[in-house]
C-alpha cells in the first residue's frame, strides 16, 4: 500500500448556510467510492479541520454519484455576514479536504497520470 | 510584530473592539492551525480585521494599520484599508407565544 493525497482520487466543493460549512467530495472514478467511504471518515475529517469546525460533523453518502457530503456545524465564525475571516464563505475549505492522505494499493494509478497516457 | 503594534496601540488609545482577527496571508489566513506547519514563505501579508461599535473606532483601526508604513517594522509595504458597515443576517429562535398565525384563503378566478 502507498499513501497519496485525496486530490489524486477526488475533487471537492464547499458551500455555506449560515454558520454551517458543507463540503462535497466526489470521486473522479465511481469505482473509487468505496475507498472514499472507508477512509474519508467523520473522525478523520474532524481531526483534519481541527479548530476550524466547532460543532458536529455529519457525513452523508451519495453512492450513485460516488460522493460524500460533510455538513459541519459552527464552522464559519457565525456566518458570512458577520465573520471577520478573509474567506467568510469558506469556499477555500474544499481545497483543505483534498490534502487528506489516503492509502491505496501500490499499483494504483492516479487520475493525472492516467490522462497523460 | 506589526499586528501586535496595531493591537497594543488600539488598547492604549482606548478603542473598544468587539472582535479582532489577525491573519498572515500566505501562512494561516485560510486554515489557521489546521494547515501544515512549514517554513516561512518568502513573502507574506499581515491582515488585521476588527468589528467595532462605531465607524470612528473602525477608522482608528484603519489609521493604525496605515501608520505601520512609516512607524512599523522595516521592509513592510503600504497598507490597503477598508471600513464598512456590517449588516448581519443571523438565524435565531423566538418564543412561539409571540407568533399569532393567521390563515387567509383567496380564491382567484381562472
Amino acid at each position: 500500500m502507498k499513501s497519496i493525497e485525496l486530490r489524486e482520487i477526488a475533487h471537492a466543493r464547499s458551500g455555506d448556510k449560515g454558520d454551517i460549512s458543507n463540503i462535497g467530495v466526489i470521486a473522479y472514478d465511481e469505482s473509487d467510492f468505496e475507498l472514499l467511504r472507508n477512509q474519508v471518515t467523520v473522525v478523520r475529517v474532524c481531526s483534519h479541520y481541527g479548530n476550524l469546525v466547532l460543532g458536529e460533523v455529519t457525513r452523508y453518502e451519495l453512492p450513485h454519484i460516488g460522493a460524500l457530503n460533510f455538513v459541519m456545524e459552527r464552522a464559519l465564525d457565525g456566518g458570512v455576514t458577520t465573520s471577520l475571516a478573509l474567506d467568510p464563505h469558506g469556499k477555500t475549505r474544499s481545497s483543505h479536504m483534498l490534502s487528506l492522505n489516503v492509502a491505496v494499493p501500490d499499483d494504483y494509478v492516479p487520475r493525472r497520470l492516467r490522462e497523460a497516457t | 510584530m506589526a499586528a501586535e503594534v496595531v493591537l497594543d496601540r488600539l488598547e492604549l488609545l482606548g478603542a473598544t473592539l468587539r472582535e479582532t482577527r489577525v491573519d498572515c496571508i500566505g501562512v494561516d489566513s485560510l486554515y489557521s492551525s489546521a494547515g501544515p506547519s512549514s517554513h516561512a514563505p518568502y513573502e507574506a501579508r499581515v491582515r488585521v480585521a476588527a468589528r467595532t461599535h462605531s465607524r470612528e473606532e473602525a477608522l482608528m483601526v484603519a489609521h493604525e494599520v496605515d501608520a505601520l508604513g512609516l512607524s512599523g517594522p522595516s521592509a513592510g509595504s503600504i497598507a490597503a484599508m477598508n471600513v464598512r458597515e456590517m449588516l448581519g443576517v443571523v438565524s435565531t429562535y423566538i418564543p412561539r407565544e409571540m407568533v399569532e398565525p393567521r390563515i387567509v384563503v383567496h380564491e382567484v378566478p381562472r
